[in-house]
């Protein structure tokens, strides 16, 4: 199992379109991915599950992923925080 | 098309002092005059609580049918707008959709079904509530307001396991007035003939405005007050060119905008198959663009000479496995090939990737430089590109049917789906199902490699045709979906019209015939440039035939090759632009403009 900590890094947070490219991109790997925000944890399959986060710019999630392919699932959802999902950072 | 049937019967005045005029932006043009609907948005109240223990599985299957329904209403939003939409507004349709399959959410509302023997309905809302609730909380109000995201999703799936009863109670012929309206409210409506619509709020690129200049119904947004101004059943003018409603119409006022409207209509009334023959005799043939399962009877009240491009993307959008059966799709390209009669039909194979969703997961740094048309077939070729030949050699035995190669680059790929189309017509032969192994396959010129290879395509290929939109933006490395970039697109870039020029000349030399497909085929200005560059056939969407059919039979193409001379040589699209628009004026009567601009 891995745990990191991630960062919303895009201005306008994890609104709808960042939401579904984590989907996509969680549906990619057999692991069971989750995403935990303070005490409230979600599904990161779940397009609903990652909106209720309601994740503005600047705040930490946790990413725990568990399985096989753990380690290129992580990897593949860090980047895509990192890269503020294509969007504007400031 | 609306008919005689659209007219709507009222004295004009009718005892109110004066015509009230709320301006607006318009968003799709056209006229409509017809009385008001209001239409709110509400939430369709959840009567039924609870089932009875033997009804649960029914339950179950209506939930079920419900996520169906709106899952095809999704699907004909795509369909009709397709190539129109931009990043933002197809990642928010693909947001939809996974919505639709979020079994995190939907495992509980079918766990208070079969536990609880709650109602489907009240399932869906005690759930989706509470994760309103949480996004509610946010301190972020942008975060906030996605929470109306969910209850769109609510409100369209209660509405649909009432079995369409909310969205029944439009009269026909109604303008629609709302605060604000989804796109898959105005396919729903269009169903119920609806003439046109006005929101309060809104613009120019919002969904609605996109589907509705799709659908061609007339359309104005950010028409604020509007709400106030009207009531219900007050007979009403819409004039979606200049963005205006005007409720309460004087006599005159009404006069004058019949008049407009049916100086229209004759056009469409005319309307034949036949091509279209220029001031100075020269042949030209116009077609039509149409999606796949769309219906086409279009291609008769246009006057099409039958389909030159029919896009087959619809297919994989439901992801649906049945859709993809050979079967299936032949009997749906059977009934384009018969709709089309002598003229045939070009049918597009699939071209998946770019900005079009992939049936499977799949993510790529540069979508549009990667894995998309013809790359994808051909490394599918087994579950997607056979089938699908298969379905086209079949249809072609009851008609004239045409393929068309998306996005190829090299010549080889060209090569590779002859190959696989002989294959195919030999294993239809032994398997005894009746085909025609004469299947014409040309290819679509969209990377500029191909047009500069213009003169080895022609000789490879039975057909070309000039994906005007997808060669521009190759061409230029301009994403148009992209806002901070679109306004540098423009299909009459001279760089794209040398292009277009040297792949019409290309056909010429090798007798293969050339076609155009794309936006600008439907743009008046542009029209006189590409017939001056020798284009002969074009294919644009059927609403658009009779405009452009217009503007060609009034064309000298002797004239426009002067004028496509100088736009070869013009240092930029705004240079080409502007004199395409003076050539326009001194060559067109003014009244041409008049009808095309309601369009």
């Amino acid at each position: 199992m891995i745990e990191r900590e991630l960062t919303v890094r895009n201005r306008a947070g994890l609104h709808t379109r960042p939401a579904s490219m984590i989907v996509r991109t969680a549906s990619q790997f057999d692991s069971e991915i989750l995403l935990r925000r303070d005490n409230y944890e979600i599904n990161g399959k779940s397009v609903i599950g990652v909106m209720t986060l309601a994740a503005e710019q600047g705040a930490t999630l946790t990413l725990i992923v568990d399985g096989e392919d753990e380690e290129t699932a992580a990897d593949a959802v860090e980047e895509l925080f990192a890269d503020g999902f294509g969007e504007e950072l400031e | 098309m609306s008919t005689s049937a659209t007219e709507v019967d009222f004295d004009a005045g009718d005892g109110r002092p004066d015509e009230t005029v709320v301006d607006g932006i318009g968003v799709a043009p056209g006229i409509a005059i017809g009385t008001m609907h209001r239409y709110q948005v509400a939430r369709p109240e959840v009567t039924r609580t609870h089932v009875e223990a033997e009804a649960v599985d029914d339950e179950l299957a209506l939930l079920d049918d419900a996520l169906d329904r709106a899952e095809q209403e999704l699907d004909r939003v795509r369909s009709v707008a397709r190539e129109r939409l931009g990043a933002d507004e197809t990642a928010i349709l693909a947001a939809q959709e996974m919505m639709l399959r979020d079994d995190e959410v939907l495992g509980p509302v079918r766990q208070r079904i079969r536990d609880e023997h709650e109602s489907a309905a009240h399932a869906l809302s005690n759930v989706l509530r509470g994760h309103r609730r949480r996004i509610e909380t946010s301190d972020d109000e942008y975060l906030r307001e996605r929470a109306t995201e969910l209850e769109e999703l609510e409100t369209r799936l209660l509405q649909f396991l009432q079995r369409g009863k909310t969205a029944a109670t439009i009269q026909p012929n109604s303008i629609i007035v709302a605060d604000r309206l989804t796109a898959a409210d105005l396919i729903r409506f269009q169903r119920h003939d609806m003439l046109g619509c006005v929101t309060a709020r809104g613009g120019e690129t919002s969904h609605v405005s996109i589907v509705a200049r799709a659908l061609n119904l007339p359309a104005v947004a950010g028409a604020e007050g509007i709400l106030d101004a009207v009531e219900d059943h007050d007979p009403v003018i819409l004039d979606g060119r200049r963005g205006r409603i005007i409720i309460q119409p004087r006599a005159d006022t009404l006069e004058q905008y019949r008049e407009q409207r049916t100086r229209h209509r004759s056009l469409i009334e005319k309307a034949e198959a036949a091509p279209v023959t220029t001031t100075d005799d020269c042949q030209v043939t116009l077609r039509a663009n149409v999606d796949f399962g769309e219906t086409l009877d279009a291609l008769d009240t246009y006057g099409a000479e039958g389909i030159g491009l029919m896009r087959t993307e619809v297919l994989f959008l439901s992801g649906r496995e049945e859709s993809l059966r050979e079967q299936r799709q032949y009997e749906v390209y059977r009934k384009a090939a018969e709709a089309s009669g002598t003229h045939g039909a070009t049918i597009r194979l699939l071209d998946l990737g770019g900005d079009k969703m992939l049936p499977f997961p799949h993510e790529e740094e540069n979508p549009f430089l990667g894995w998309r048309g013809i790359r994808v077939l051909l490394d599918r070729e087994d579950d997607l590109l056979r089938p699908q030949l298969r379905a086209l050699l079949r249809a072609n035995a009851h008609g004239t049917v045409r393929v068309l190669v998306p996005m190829p680059t090299h010549l080889d790929e060209l090569h590779r789906v002859r190959t696989i189309v002989t294959e195919e017509a030999e294993r239809l032969g032994t398997e005894d199902y009746s085909h025609d192994a004469d299947l014409p396959v040309g290819v679509l010129v969209e990377v500029p490699a191909v047009a500069l290879q213009a003169p080895q395509f022609a000789e490879a290929a039975d057909f070309l045709s000039i994906g005007s939109n997808d060669l521009t933006q190759y061409v230029l490395a301009v994403d148009r979906g992209n806002d901070r970039v679109a306004d540098r697109y423009d299909a009459l870039h001279p760089a794209v019209l040398g292009l277009v020029k040297r792949v019409v000349e290309a056909g010429r030399a090798a007798d293969t015939p050339v076609s155009l497909c794309g936006e600008v085929g439907g743009d008046v200005h542009a029209l006189p440039v590409l017939l001056g560059l020798g284009v002969e056939t074009i294919s644009v969407s059927p609403p658009y035939l009779p405009t452009v059919k217009h503007v060609v039979g009034a064309t000298n193409v002797a004239d426009a090759q002067t004028l496509a001379a100088e736009a070869l040589d013009a240092p930029d699209a705004g240079n080409v632009r502007h004199r395409a628009r003076a050539w326009c004026d001194e060559h067109y009567e003014a009244d041409l403009f008049a009808p095309s601009e309601e369009l």
